[in-house]
């Protein structure tokens, strides 16, 4: 075993330009045209890389969009979305954390990442293959392409890292600081203008840049540059992983099959009370539990049930556990529990169990807990609210979202009584009304156009009144040349 | 047999409605017609902007236009909401447009808003319609007090309307404006809101309304309408959908048949002139003429000219235009006054009234111009000045008219801005959420001009068959030509004996201080209406400055008319084409025809301005003139009766009235007929009526012994002519800058030049270019500095540059600093020490500092360019983060050719010379010329060259030949590249500043052209990306 490896103590995996690989990802493989990044979807954006055929036709990042495409017309943009980088970073970290238990994000730069290396030499010596074998790895799951540094201080293997192409292993500190030194600062993912000024200074490499007094840079420059060369000048070499909030996790395997659900939430009572002890010291409370089943058939089953908010209410955790567990079938008998409980800060007014909630009749805290309940009862998705759309077509004039929390109500104006109109989930087809049995005939109303779609719409609606005084919602599609109902007035 | 039933349409919004309708305004009356509909009301919102095309298409049509406009209302307490108004009379259509003044007037452009006491105010000769969509406004409140004032003041002029477009939410509204009705004893009538002439037209109509409003066909279903019921429709059909209630349909026509009021009647007087002697308007200018062609003829004007005057003056009286001459003269004489450099140019220096009154300058009479095509009997149409001004100071004559004649009678005449290809497919594309890449790409394909087709999507890399490229590309054609916004004619201002706001609405422009009439050149041509042209001019700004430089630093008087005619020197100098900056002759083009035509005296320069545009190039003129001049060609004529028409410009007809003047000799064309050929050939690109002209011209020409042939080719000439072609007048106008100019650069190279850079944005030539030039022309060109600058170039006395003065440039050149640093600057004091004290002492910003720094402004304070932009970023910064001691901190000093580099990206000049001359040792090493020898290589020559592009042109006449001129510090070298070579190179031919380009010279009569077949990066010397070029005019 080489002496100096076992100092190596850190490593940067990084994906050189994240973004554009990802969007390329998505392209068909005999995709020829050249590609730029765009930072936004609209006509001001400008460019943020460009691959190898566009900067053969001068287009270069920093450029704006409708300026690249005068000089080549055949430009595709790409554009990517916070949340897809954000789902791929995550699956990232997983694949990374097979190799470190440490794994950090680089702040400033997305797709690139701190590695926690110490001691590993003793179970990889040669980094050399560690490193192929991350690489193979990131790109059999997510075809990116990645280069690794191994190294001595996070700077160091950061910027070395994002300037490489490969993977570099530093013998020594001092053979890392010789590298980063002649390092251009245009490697640095730093920002346009800071760059722009320090490049007219003639500062090009970090070598440049240390030589410069820190207190002179901040009073000049953004802070953005003054942590750059802290960043610069300091040996610091920890990697800060990163974690969500960790769940209180809790199991046990039962003696007998149980397939009683009282029974079941007594357990998990027991399960759970000195963790919610646990909790209240760190004025956390239960946002959800996370609980799976073993059956004793085999299989698993996982229910999850959230709380109105985060609490330490037992008798209202209870009584969700309660609501959920009778709800569904328990019939093949349940030989084990496993219980995350998803914590999150307990708002003060929790942190005494014993509040009297039923203070007034609108409490809207107890509307919440209702709705929780039936929730629990009924399956998490099944509190609905319709929300009024702007439509011609009444089936597109509502939509139905999943109602997360009743808010006091603020009327803008007092309404006087309305008819209801309640709109059938299908429209049925009818047979051709007869106007001489119909007392009252309202129509037709034409509802047509949305000749943007693929289907165009034309459609009479009538309300129809029988002698009975009921009166039907219905419709003569135009276009199918039939009559619908399609809902009734009350 | 009972009586055909019909109806009048009273609620139709036209696409003057400015995205809100989907049809022309002629379109609702031709398709009214059709219908058999006797009339219609065309009531836009809060304006009249498309009645005058309305009115010309009912005239055709014989159809009875009601004038009408929907009035938005803003009456505290009630919501905002609209009524329409119809006009019954001629005190009707006055109020109609005071009201809507009223309302745009106090409002920003494109929003309008009045009370409705302001309606009650304007209500006599109008009928008042409450809309639908209103009765919220008198259910919202009591409405006893709004509809009782409302019926105060309108009486039986006052309706409430019904309309059915089969929308679900229409009953309740219907019942409660019956009831409303009722109870105040309003009667209805009925009417639907019609938004296209045709149905098909309803996707159009949708993706307006979604233009409008900024909105996506995916989140506007508020904004559009649940169906197609807003079509123009015919009797039967709106007799169907009103047949419960015959009473409201009958009051549609009888609404239509009180208002009586057409456009015809509103008779346009032109103001007054009154002068303060009591004599009438004639005698005055009569008196101004006279006195006037005194001065202009030494107090001894020719017969000649006093029997010209006499016939113009009879003429204007006769036909009543002598007060538009006189506000001519009268804001002449206030230019004069004001030292304000101006000049009739155009059809005005055709008649020598205008000359004697200073309005124009050259001489018609001397130059036998014809005064007809200015003005004549036959014609019977208001004259037509325009008047260049120094373009910096035009807003100065502006306000002094709008002071004058007071903003009640004069505002400026408007522009309606219409879509084009790409403006259409930007918006189209916006609203069917297209990804903004692709409608970009796209937009960058199609001929602005043009049609979008299906061969600009696929050159976007996109799918013409998609749904959404289908729809893309039919939308965009459907709304071009339609009325984006309203804007502001360049210079054009009507003037009113009443107030202009009730002839026709005023609103306010963007601009500051500026009204805006609704009408555009067109509608006021087609009324009859009186316009003055004030156009901005840069060059007559140079001029003046030069002028101004000369007296300051010489003490020598140079003036319009103090420059001598036939200078030698400048005639060299224009026959070598030496002519970078000289109004009008520096073009390419320009440049490349003096060497061939040689001009020797200033008519010559008449000929070569109007020489060198799409008419007689198109029409195969220019070679046969020049082979004429050059003796090559015997002058000759098809028939004895052209030498009078031809004989000025060698039997080949250059300028636009000549060839009026050959079809009136050649082919017996009477004036009306003339008259209507000179408008077709304006409207050529638009119509095909000039080929009606084609049988009657070669016919006529033919009987009178004229060969077929030279027939055949006045035509295609006359064809040219309608493309772009110069009158003789307009183009001597020009000469005479153009000459002035020339004579400037030649005696006064530095002062020429300073003006030039001084009088920037103008002209063909970037600042950079003409500095070289300047240069290049032994004008020591003086590095920028905070002590010695000022906001301006200057010239300083030197007596190692040509002409005895070198040029400085001027901190105003420093890109990215603001008006008020450049303020500060010019009290930096001459003992200034250093940045700190500079910022201490002027208030100065940071970045102005850093600017300043960059341009390496602080040469005088022995401070690189490095240090004081490390100084600059230091000042203001907090004291507390930096440690006392520091030891100063050493940067590289820039290398020459950074240096240059510094300049060009800082400031857009350079004194310390042309880029690349750092590199020419490195350019000769590989065996490449300069431009100057270039330009001495004899014809046939195989030559590789390097220059920085400073201009590529695709005239729209040269079949898609791409020419680019480049230049090093020896001049220029005009490069042609035929279509195959430049779609090969293309990606490097569009984007390299600094280009390698090889082909074959061709050289005759001293025009140089480097024929390219190959283009190549030099990567050896790339070394900027800032250097801009002028592209594709």
């Amino acid at each position: 075993m080489n002496s100096t490896l076992s100092e190596i103590c850190i490593a940067c995996v990084c994906i050189p330009n994240f973004p554009m690989q990802l969007s390329k990802r998505d392209l068909p493989a005999d995709f020829k045209m050249p590609i730029a990044l765009i930072d936004r979807n609209d006509s001001r954006s400008n460019i943020m890389s460009v691959d190898r055929l566009a900067a053969k036709q001068g287009v270069y990042s920093g450029m704006s969009y409708a300026t690249a495409i005068t000089l080549c017309p055949e430009l595709h943009a790409v554009c990517t979305h916070a949340e897809q980088i954000n789902q791929v970073h995550q699956r990232l970290v997983r694949h990374l954390n097979a190799f470190s238990p440490a794994v950090e994000p680089v702040p400033e730069i997305p797709g690139a990442y701190y590695l926690d290396i110490r001691g590993m030499h003793h179970l990889e010596p040669d980094l050399h293959a560690w490193g192929r074998r991350m690489q193979t790895i990131l790109y059999e799951r997510e075809q990116l392409r990645s280069s690794i540094v191994f190294g001595f201080t996070r700077f160091g293997v950061r910027a070395a890292a994002y300037s490489a192409d490969s993977i570099i292993v530093f013998e020594s500190a001092s053979s890392e600081l010789q590298a980063v030194m002649s390092i251009p600062l245009t490697k640095l993912n730093l920002s346009v203008r800071p760059l722009k000024e320090l490049e007219k200074l003639g500062v090009h490499t970090v070598g440049d840049l240390r030589k410069l007094p820190e207190w002179e840079i901040r009073s000049r420059f953004t802070e953005e540059l003054f942590d750059l060369v802290r960043k610069a000048k300091s040996d610091d070499a920890t990697v800060y992983g990163v974690e969500p909030p960790k769940p209180y996790r809790v199991r046990t395997d039962l003696e007998y099959v149980e397939s009683d659900a009282d029974r079941i939430v007594e357990i998990i009572q027991k399960l759970c009370r000195p963790v919610l002890g646990e909790m209240k010291k760190h004025s956390e409370g239960v946002s959800k539990f996370d609980i799976r089943m073993t059956k004793d058939l085999g299989g698993t089953c996982r229910e999850q049930i959230k709380t109105a908010e985060p609490t330490l209410d037992e008798p209202t955790l209870l009584d969700l556990l309660r609501l959920r567990l009778h709800a569904i079938s328990l019939d093949d008998g349940i030989t084990a529990l496993a219980i995350n409980i998803i914590p999150a800060t307990l708002p003060s007014s929790q942190l005494n169990l014993y509040q009297d909630f039923a203070k007034s009749e609108n409490d809207l805290l107890a509307a919440n807990r209702a709705l929780a309940r039936v929730r629990a009862e009924f399956g998490p998705d099944r509190v609905l609210q319709a929300h009024c759309l702007a439509s011609h077509l009444p089936e597109e004039s509502f939509e139905w979202r999943l109602f997360d929390q009743i808010r006091k109500p603020s009327p803008a104006e007092k309404r006087t009584a309305r008819l209801i109109r309640r709109i059938l989930e299908r429209p049925n087809r009818i047979s051709t009304p007869q106007r001489a049995k119909l007392l009252r005939v309202f129509g037709p109303y034409t509802i047509s156009g949305f000749w943007w779609r693929d289907r165009k719409i034309h459609q009479n609606e009538y309300f129809i009144e029988d002698s009975n005084g009921c009166t039907q919602w219905i419709f003569y599609d135009n276009v199918k040349r039939q009559w619908y109902e399609r809902g009734l007035v009350q | 047999m009972s009586a055909k039933l019909t109806y009048t349409p009273l609620w139709c919004k036209s696409n003057y409605s400015f995205l809100k309708g989907a049809s022309f305004p002629e379109q609702y009356v031709s398709a009214a017609a059709q219908l058999g509909l006797q009339s219609i009301a065309l009531t836009d919102i809060d304006g009249i902007y498309g009645i005058v095309k309305a009115h010309l298409a009912a005239v055709e049509h014989n159809i009875h236009l009601i004038v009408g406009s929907q009035i938005t209302i803003n009456n505290p307490g009630l919501p905002v909401f609209s009524m329409v108004l119809l006009v019954r009379d001629r005190v009707g259509y006055a109020n109609l447009c005071s009201l809507i003044t009223v309302g745009r007037r106090r409002c920003e452009k494109g929003k309008s808003e009045v009370t409705l006491e302001e309606c009650c105010q304007h209500s006599e000769g109008l009928y008042a319609v409450w809309l639908p969509q209103g009765i919220k406004a008198v259910q919202s409140q009591d409405s006893t007090d709004v509809l009782n004032m409302m019926r105060q003041a309108f009486g039986e002029r006052l309706f409430m309307m019904i309309c059915r477009h089969r929308q679900a939410g229409e009953p309740i509204v219907e019942t409660l404006t019956r009831a409303c009705a009722q109870r105040y004893n309003i009667p209805t009538v009925a009417a639907l809101e019609i938004l296209y002439h045709d149905r098909n037209l309803r996707p159009v109509q949708d993706v307006l309304s979604c233009i409008r409003k900024h909105r996506t066909l995916a989140n506007c279903q508020d904004l559009l309408e649940s169906n197609a019921c807003h079509e123009l429709i015919d009797a039967d059909r709106f007799q169907e959908i009103f047949k419960d209630d015959p009473a409201s349909v009958e009051a549609t026509i009888e609404i239509a048949r009180d208002c009586r009021f057409r456009m015809d009647e509103m008779h346009y007087i032109y103001p007054e002139e009154k002068g303060p002697d009591g004599m009438t308007a004639s005698q005055r200018l009569r008196n101004f003429t006279r006195r006037g062609a005194l001065h202009r003829y030494s107090g001894n004007p020719p017969k000649v000219v006093s029997n010209q005057i006499e016939k113009e003056l009879e003429l204007i009286r006769e036909l009543g235009y002598s007060s538009y001459f006189l506000t001519m003269h009268r804001i002449v004489e206030w230019c004069n006054r004001q030292n304000i450099m101006c000049q009739g140019r155009g059809s005005a220096a055709n008649s020598a009234v205008c000359y004697c009154l200073g309005i124009t300058h050259i001489d018609p009479v001397n130059m036998n111009l014809l005064f007809e095509r200015f003005m004549s009997r036959e014609r019977d149409e208001p004259p037509d000045i325009d008047l260049d001004i120094e373009h910096e100071r035009r807003e100065e004559v502006i306000q002094y008219v709008y002071r004058t004649y007071g903003r009640d009678h004069a505002a400026m005449v408007a522009v309606v801005i219409r879509y084009r290809s790409r403006s259409a497919i930007r918006d189209i594309g916006t609203v069917l959420s297209l990804p903004e890449h692709a409608i970009q790409r796209l937009s960058k394909q199609v001929n602005s001009y043009g049609a979008v087709e299906a061969d600009d999507f696929v050159r976007a890399g996109l799918d013409p068959s998609l749904h959404a490229h289908r729809l893309l590309m039919a939308l965009s054609n459907a709304i071009i030509d339609y009325p984006r916004h309203l804007s502001i004619h360049p210079g054009g201002f009507v003037f009113t004996t009443g107030p202009i706001c009730q002839m026709i609405p005023v609103e306010n422009a963007t601009m500051p201080g500026r009204t805006v009439i609704q009408w555009e050149k067109d509608d006021i041509e087609a009324m009859r209406i009186f316009k003055v042209d004030l156009l901005g001019l840069g060059a007559l700004t140079q001029l003046h400055r030069c002028f101004d430089l000369i007296a300051d630093h010489r003490n020598i008087t140079v003036s319009m008319n103090s420059i001598p005619n036939n200078d030698v020197q400048v005639f060299k100098m224009l026959c070598k084409a030496d002519t970078t900056g000289v109004f009008q002759i520096e073009s390419r083009a320009q440049m490349s025809m003096l060497p061939r035509l040689k001009p020797r005296q200033w008519y010559d320069l008449v000929v070569q301005i109007a020489i060198v545009r799409p008419g007689p190039i198109s029409g195969g003129m220019v070679h046969p003139y020049l082979r004429r001049r050059a003796g090559e060609e015997p002058v000759t004529y098809p028939h004895p009766c052209l030498v009078p028409v031809l004989g000025k410009t060698l039997g080949i007809p250059i300028f636009q009235e000549q060839v009026i003047k050959l079809a009136m000799v050649a082919a017996d064309y009477q004036p009306g007929e003339a008259d209507q050929l000179r408008r077709d050939m304006a409207a050529w690109r638009r119509t095909d009526r000039l080929e009606q002209h084609r049988e009657k011209l070669i016919s006529r020409m033919t009987a009178k012994g004229i060969e077929q042939k030279f027939a055949e080719q006045v035509f295609n000439q006359i064809r040219g002519f309608g493309e772009y072609g110069f009158p003789e007048s307009h183009s001597a106008s020009f000469a005479l800058i153009a000459y002035a100019a020339s004579y400037l650069k030649c005696h006064y190279p530095a002062e020429f030049a300073c003006s030039l850079l001084n009088s920037q944005p103008m002209g063909f030539y970037s600042p950079a270019t003409i500095v070289e030039d300047t240069r290049r022309h032994g004008v020591r060109i003086l590095p920028m500095d905070v002590l010695r600058s000022q906001r301006d170039c200057t010239v300083e006395s030197d007596p190692e540059s040509a002409g005895g003065f070198a040029l400085r440039i001027g901190l105003r050149y420093v890109k990215g600093i603001n008006s008020k640093d450049l303020a500060a600057l010019a009290s930096v004091p001459e003992n200034l020490r250093s940045i700190e004290e500079l910022v201490h002492r002027t208030g100065i910003s940071k970045a102005a500092v850093q600017k300043l720094a960059e341009a390496g402004a602080f040469r005088d304070l022995n401070l690189n360019r490095r240090t004081a932009l490390w100084a600059a970023l230091g000042t203001g910064a907090r004291k507390d983060l930096i440690p006392a001691a520091g030891s100063a901190i050493k940067f590289a000093p820039l290398s020459a050719h950074e240096s240059t580099t510094w300049d060009y990206q800082s400031t857009g000049v350079s004194s310390s010379g042309h880029m690349l001359r750092h590199y020419r040792q490195q350019i000769q090493a590989q065996g490449l010329p300069d431009a100057a020898e270039v330009s001495n290589m004899p014809d046939g020559s195989r030559v590789r060259y390097v220059g920085i592009v400073i201009c590529r042109q695709r005239p729209s006449g040269a079949a898609s030949v791409v020419f680019m001129t480049l230049e090093d510090e020896t001049g220029f070298v005009n490069a042609v590249f035929w279509p195959r070579c430049f779609e090969r190179y293309s990606a490097l031919a569009k984007s390299l500043s600094l280009m390698g380009i090889e082909g074959t010279l061709q050289a005759a009569e001293n025009v140089v052209h480097l024929i390219v077949e190959h283009v190549w990066e030099p990567i050896e010397l790339v070394m900027w990306k800032d250097f801009k070029s002028r592209n594709f005019h």
